[in-house]
Order: structure tokens, then sequence, then C-alpha cells
């Protein structure tokens, strides 16, 4: 099957994050989470033919080098010997809040920032969103259950231990048996890894994952010193392989994070800076002022409402346009509420959505108000027809609600938590335009996944950071959907597991189609538009990359000009 | 003198039990499961109790209570759910850094409102008094936070003559310290300094028709020396007294000054807190406050002695 290279190879699959809950539980709606929650996954499978193809399209904002010169650039240099310039400077960062634990099976994706400077990831993503790689030169798939890695045998950890495929096994033993691993989606299905030979290693699941090799470039593919595997605590004593090393008497936990450059590392072209700085800023306004006054080079997780304020002040934007805001109907039995039953109440609920007014308010405008899962970015996945499904209609609404017998209106409880205020604030607006009451339960940041699942709620304002189908479509349903065992949507389970084995890439497409339309039809999930996650740097900084899944971007490469 | 200390800090022992025991049983009353917000969503049932049993949440809530209290007392305020630090290690950063924001602005607070309180009483009915009246109204009006933006915007941004946000990794040297402290400061300043300049001004007006300052007039005392010497110090008792309020109100205002301008002090420490259902953080947090304000409120009670001697003798 297919195999390393990372410019040929093109994931098409990735779970790597449904965190769906770990975004929702933290975060404005624009800006990314830091709470709590996991990155799911689905096990399925994916054809061979759309591995080479690529999930999303990345943006970036910002005046660029002209093609033409880059291309003369590249020519003048072709026969001469590359020359890694030393690394220099400090590279300051803004995240959106501190780290929890440098440990990574003990992380989500909102701590990918603070962690990638001090550990290597198995794989890794470049600027189109390819897997290209890491550790790992290469990566086959045997069987449709197990991936085959090779490794490289020149690396070492800080403190001289090397890596190879035993220590690459022994982590992922260590990722799959940590209690409490908010990544345990992502090894759902785990059977086995063995060591092949000194740079080889085998991991087998139970069911196929295509998407491995791209989850093996986030927080899970992260490799740990195997001195340290034995339940040493690693909440403030990362211990890693990667470009810089933390410096624990320099940071101030819960503020400043301190990394020095790593002296040993295998890959000098990645130490673009001597030191990196990581520090929490909580406040959208407070990262993005930091960004614009030059106290930091680089600002993560910038709200949408602040992208206009940063291009305006000559500041270059990424942004990975996956982010999915959503509301997820769980209680679809009427367990907790009744009415939620029936689908023409859900469907009452969606028409009295207006997705363009929420995504000014919320996105700043900046968002694609449209009514399906994907996005236009997503081309592979975006099927036009589902753009204006359930387009804002009050009068629809109503109609719906007094066919339903609530033509008196309904009142329906959804929980509301700091970090999402605003964004469900303007939704209960919406709802009580057309009679649907929302009583609001305060509860706090990080609770909001735990809480859904644990069925104190049967609807909510969710986010969804998208990849790929074959592990979004089965994370954005049957999660929620078996909590309350409500059972209408098995056959997304079904169609999605048949899209994944399928050799025709048309017929895959439109068997995703289906899923997401029993998906949108039946009012779980209500669309409530497509936004980006993005990154904000400064006009001296050079080589920014993000990837999915990831909610700040790598240090790796990145220089600062003058 | 000493009496009286003793007296005040005698008195606030119970006054500190008290915020305790209130603080402790309010946050419990927060439904939230922090186990599962700790450990995320696919922890499993075991390993959330075995979170609730680690931090000691599966005990009798009043024997939570009695091992908190006496470990307080021995000047340990637990572990932070999230972090895993010491409560005490990671406060004792952040004290001098919100204790130095409070002060600027108290500070700016003091001069400010005393200066126009006291230039308002003696133009009392004219156009300087009316016009120092609207603008300490405004002052009270509009919120720290939304100066706190408008200074940002305007000093930082725009200007740069200022940092907008506390410099990562922390002030290099004394001179960067108060830098960054100067915008913040005068956001939190700026609404003490309206109820200050009110009360001096309405003081000092009331002090100004006693007889002895008339007296000392028609003696031909020059007006600054009245004013200066004997005014003063005769109107400085409420506003002292009102000053001792507003150390607790600049408090209360940095959490979300702090916020705004990224400054690692307890304002943002207790917001965070408070946003996570962190109670051990929450109660550490409040403790420092209730402490400082306690103190400060001896300190004002000693002052009040030195300005009237008739407190003195009582005490």
């Amino acid at each position: 099957m297919t195999t390393t290279n990372g410019r040929i190879w093109r994931p098409l699959v990735a779970v790597l994050a449904l965190s769906m809950m770990a975004a929702a539980c933290g975060g404005s709606d624009d800006a990314a989470s830091d709470e709590g929650g996991s990155d799911a996954d689905a096990g399925a499978t994916e054809s061979e033919s759309n591995d080479q193809e690529q999930a999303a399209e990345i943006v970036v904002e910002a005046e660029e080098q002209p093609a033409s010169e880059e291309a003369l650039d590249d020519t003048e240099q072709a026969d001469e010997p590359e020359v890694i310039p030393p690394p220099s400077g400090e590279l300051r960062i803004a995240e959106f809040g501190a780290v929890t634990s440098f440990n990574p099976a003990a992380v989500n994706s909102a701590q990918f920032g603070f962690l990638i400077p001090v550990y290597d990831t198995l794989t890794r993503q470049d600027a189109g969103l390819s897997v290209v790689p890491g550790l790992a030169t290469a990566w086959t798939r045997p069987d449709p259950n197990t991936w085959e890695f090779t490794v490289r045998d020149d690396v070492q950890f800080h403190d001289g231990t090397p890596f190879d495929a035993q220590v690459a096994v022994d982590n992922i033993v260590y990722h799959t048996s940590f209690e409490g691993n908010p990544n345990a989606g992502a090894w759902g299905g785990f059977v086995e890894a063995r060591v092949i030979d000194a740079t080889t290693f085998q991991v087998e699941f139970d069911v196929p994952k295509p998407q491995f090799p791209l989850t093996m470039s986030t927080i899970p593919g992260m490799m740990i010193n195997p001195n340290y595997l034995d339940g040493s605590d690693l909440t403030r004593n990362p211990q890693g392989s990667g470009p810089w090393m933390h410096v624990d008497g320099e940071s101030q936990a819960g503020v400043t994070e301190v990394y020095v450059l790593n002296p040993t590392y295998w890959n000098p072209a990645d130490q673009g800076v001597e030191q990196i700085s990581i520090t929490g800023f909580p406040d959208n306004n407070a990262r993005i002022n930091a960004l614009i006054t030059g106290e930091v080079e680089i600002s993560a997780t910038v709200a949408d409402t602040q992208v206009v304020t940063g291009l305006d002040a000559g500041m270059k934007l990424v942004s990975v346009p996956n982010l999915f805001p959503f509301i997820l109907i769980t209680d679809r039995n009427g367990e907790l509420n009744p009415a939620l039953s029936d689908e023409r109440v859900r469907q009452a609920i969606a028409y009295s959505i207006d997705r363009d007014a929420y995504n000014d308010a919320v996105h700043a405008g900046r968002a694609d108000a449209s009514g399906g899962i994907y996005p236009s970015n997503f081309s592979q996945f975006h099927w036009p027809e589902f753009d204006d499904l359930f387009a804002y209609d009050p009068d629809r609404a109503r109609e719906l609600l007094d066919e339903a017998g609530y033509g008196d209106g309904l009142t329906i409880t959804m929980p509301i938590m700091p970090a999402i205020a605003p964004a469900v604030e303007l939704i209960v607006q919406m709802l009580g335009a057309t009679g649907i009451n929302v009583e609001l339960d305060q509860i706090n940041n990080g609770e909001l996944g735990p809480r859904m699942l644990s069925k104190e709620y049967g609807i909510s304002w969710l986010r969804a950071l998208l990849d790929h189908p074959v592990g979004n479509l089965p994370a954005l349903a049957i999660r929620p959907w078996d909590t309350f065992q409500v059972g209408d949507l098995a056959p997304v389970d079904e169609l999605v597991a048949a899209a994944s084995v399928s050799d025709d890439p048309e017929e895959a497409r439109e068997l995703y189609a289906q899923a997401s339309e029993l998906l949108l039809e039946s009012g779980t999930i209500i669309s409530l538009g497509h936004a980006g996650q993005n990154a904000m740097y400064a006009p001296n900084v050079d080589g920014v990359v993000m990837g999915l899944g990831m909610q700040s971007p790598y240090p790796h490469g990145i220089r600062i000009i003058g | 003198m000493l009496r009286l200390l003793v007296g005040r800090l005698t008195a606030a022992v119970p006054l500190m039990f008290a915020v305790a025991t209130l603080v402790f049983f309010l946050a419990q009353a927060n439904s939230s499961d922090p186990a599962g917000s700790i450990l995320g969503l696919d922890a499993t049932e075991d390993a959330i109790d075995a979170k609730r049993a680690e931090l000691g949440i599966d005990q009798p809530l009043l024997s939570q209570y009695g091992d908190w209290l006496v470990d307080a007392v021995q000047g340990d305020l637990g572990t932070n759910w999230f972090t895993g630090e010491e409560i005490t290690t990671e406060l004792s950063d952040r004290i001098p850094v919100t204790l130095g924001l409070a002060f600027g602005g108290l500070l700016l607070a003091v001069v400010i409102g005393c200066s126009l309180g006291v230039l308002a009483a003696l133009k009392a009915g004219r156009w300087q008094d009316r016009v120092i009246t609207v603008i300490a109204s405004l002052g009270i009006a509009v919120p720290s936070f939304w100066i706190a933006l408008l200074l940002a915007y305007y000093f930082a941004i725009e200007l740069r003559w200022l940092p907008a946000v506390w410099p990562p990794g922390g002030p290099d040297g004394i001179g960067e310290w108060v830098e960054a402290l100067v915008l913040p400061s005068v956001a939190l300043g700026v609404a003490a300094s309206a109820a200050i300049a009110r009360q001096t001004r309405s003081a000092m007006i009331g002090v100004l028709q006693r007889d002895y300052v008339r007296t000392a007039l028609a003696k031909g005392l020059p007006v600054r020396r009245v004013v200066g010497r004997h005014a003063i110090r005769n109107a400085a008792i409420p506003v002292v007294t009102l000053i001792g309020f507003q150390v607790a109100a600049l408090l209360g205002g940095s959490l979300f000054v702090e916020l705004i301008f990224n400054i690692p002090g307890l304002g943002s420490y207790g917001v965070d807190a408070i946003f996570r259902g962190n109670v051990p953080a929450l109660l550490g947090f409040v403790m420092v406050i209730a402490f400082v304000v306690v103190l400060v409120n001896i300190a004002l009670d000693l002052s009040y002695a030195w300005l009237n001697p008739k407190v003195r003798v009582r005490g």
C-alpha cells in the first residue's frame, strides 16, 4: 500500500482529531480550546486511491514572495551545497492558555504548542497538510489493520538515550495504557505493537486505521524518553528528543515556558532560533495586542474577530479551515426532554438559526456560513446541495413546531460556560425568536464534554476539528448516540464503513454524502458554519507551518529575519 | 498604639476564619466534577474515582474542610488540581505583581483624587468644580476593563509609548517592571481617583466652613498654609476610610485588568480558578486577598490614630 515520503503520500484520512469535545470544552467560538476533551478516532478504512488526495486546503493571507522569484532563487541555488544558517534569536509565542502537563499521554491538542518544541513526532505535516517524515522515515500498510514504520537510527533523547524501534513500541504501549489519556480515541482498536528490527516496528489494530500516520504527526505520536515510561511524573519534566529542551528553572509554571537549543539534535535545519518562550494569554485582545506591539512573534488561536486587526497592522495569517461549530442534539429519544424526540422540533431548531448572522457576530463574517458538515475548502467532501439546507426560515420553524404540537412554544435546557458564552447566548436569542425558550445551565470551562457524555444535556453547542469523514462522521454521531442509546443513526456507521473500504472514490464520496445527509436531515447535527483555526505571525517571521489537529504552528524551521 | 495593633490583629483571626469557611462551602455549591474535567472524556469510572480519591474530594465535606483548615493554618494552601503545583508557591510568584499593580493604582488614585478634590472644594460652585465633578462621575461610571482596553489601544497599539502586555518571560529590571504597570495602574486607578476626588471635595468643603479655618484666614494666614496644614488633615479621616474600601475594590478590579494586559498576578489566577472550578486555587486566592485587605485596614486604623489623637487615647 501507500508509503513513505510524504511529498507523495497525501493523507486522506485522518482522524486525529475529532477533538470535537476538546474544541468545545474551552476557548470561544473563534479561539481554540485549552480545556479537556479528547481526540476521537473512528477506526474505519480508507481506499488506497483516496490516499493520494488532500483533505483540506490551507489558507495563508499575507504578502508572499512572487512564485517566479522563488523559482529563480531555487534554480540559482540548485548546484550549491545547502548551507544551514545557524539558529539565532528568540521566538516568543502567545498561546491561549497555560500548559497543564508536559506528558503527551495526559494532554489534548490544545497543548500541542507547548510540547512540540521538546518532543519529536513519528510523522509531521507540511505546509500543504501532507504527512511527511519525522522520526519515521517511511511507513507501509502490510494489511488493512496494520501499519509498519521505519524509524531513524541517528536520534537520541536529551539525556543521550538512543531512539529506536523498541523505544517507539514502548511509547505506543505507554500511550495506550495511560489511564485517562484524552487521546484514547485515537488508539481505539489497538491490539499490539511489535518490533521487527532495530529500525522497524508494526502497530496492529482490530479495525483498519488509514488515518494512523496523520495521527502520529500530533500529540499521540510524540515519543518520550524510555527512561521515563516507568510512571515518572512528566507534568513539569518533559523528556523528549526534540529540537529544544525545556528549562524549568527559567520558566514560570502557569505563565511562561522557556526552551533552549538541543545541541545534539538530528536535524539542525529545524532549529531556526536559539530560544523559545511560550506564554499563556487567555484574553483574545491581549494575545493580538502582544503580536502587534512586537512582544511576541507568533500568536496562536487568533479569534476571527481579531484577524482583521492583525492583518491591518501588517501581521501575517495562517489558517487551517477545519473548525466546525454546530448544535448537537443527542436526546433524540426524548429521555430528558420529550420534545427533542420529534424530528420536526429538531428541524425547527435548525430553521431558527440564522447562520449568516451567527458568522457575522461570532466570526466577524470570515466564516463559511454553509449548512453542510464540510466547507468548500474540503473540496473532496463538500456537497453543494447541503449548503442551503435548513437555511434560516423562522416561519417554517414555527410551522414545524405547530405541527409537532408545540405551537405555544417549548423550553429546552442547554449548557453554557464562560469560554463559549457569546456563541451560546446568540443561539438562545435566535431560538427565542421562534418560540423556543432556552434555559441555560452554567458549567465550568472543560466540563462540557464529560457532561454531554454523562447525559446531563441532550442538546448543546459544540465544535469539531474536521479532517476526514472516516473519522469525523462516526465521531460526530456515534459517540453521543451511544450515550442515549437512541439507535436511529446506525446507518451512519454502516455507510462510513462501506465508504472506507470502497475502491471507487466516487462511490465512497456518495456514501459519505448519504451519511452526512442522515446526520443533518435528522436534526442531529445543525451546522453553524465553518471557520478557520488561525495563527498570526509578525512580518519578520519565516517558515510558519500549521497542520490538522493542531492549535499552534510548528516551531520547526521558523526563522526570524532581520 | 501597640495595644491598638494587637487588638486589630486579634480581631482579624475570626474574620479570616469566617471568610475561609464561607468561601469553602460556597465553592462546594458548584456541582462540577473536577476529576472528570482533569481526566477528559475517555477516562474510565475507575480512573475518575481514583482521581477523586487523590484530590481528596471523595471524603465527607466536613472532613475535607477540616483537613484544608488544618493545613491552611500551617501555611499550606494545598495543591493546584490542574497544575499539580503548590498553591503557596504559585501565589507567592503572583502576589508582588498584583500588589505592585494595586499600589500603582492606589498611588494614582490618592494623588489625583486628593488634588482634584481639594481644587474642587476651593473652587466650589465655580466652573472648575463642575468640570471636576463631571469627570469624577464619568470615572466612577466607566468600568476599569473598558478603560484598560482604550488605554491599550491608544498608548500601546497606536502610539507605542508603553507595552500592551506584561513582557512575556517577565520584565527585565525594575524599569521595565514599572513601565509594564503604568497602563494597568491607570486603568485600575481611574475609578478610585474619581471616588476619592468626590469624597475629598465633600470633606474639604465641610472643613473649610469651620470656625477655625475662617479664623485662620481672618488672621491673614495664606490659603495654602491654612489648607495644607489645618484643613486637609481634618478632612482626611473620611478620605482615609474610603481609601480602605478602594484597596479592596482595586484588588477586585485587578481580575479583569490583569487579563487584558496579561499580567500574571492574583487577579488572573483567581479568574482561572473560578472558570475551571479549581477550588483549592480559588480558596488560596480568596485567602490572600482577604489577608491583604485585613492588613490594609489595620494600617488605616493606625493612620486614624495618627490623624486623630482622640482615637489614640481611646485605643
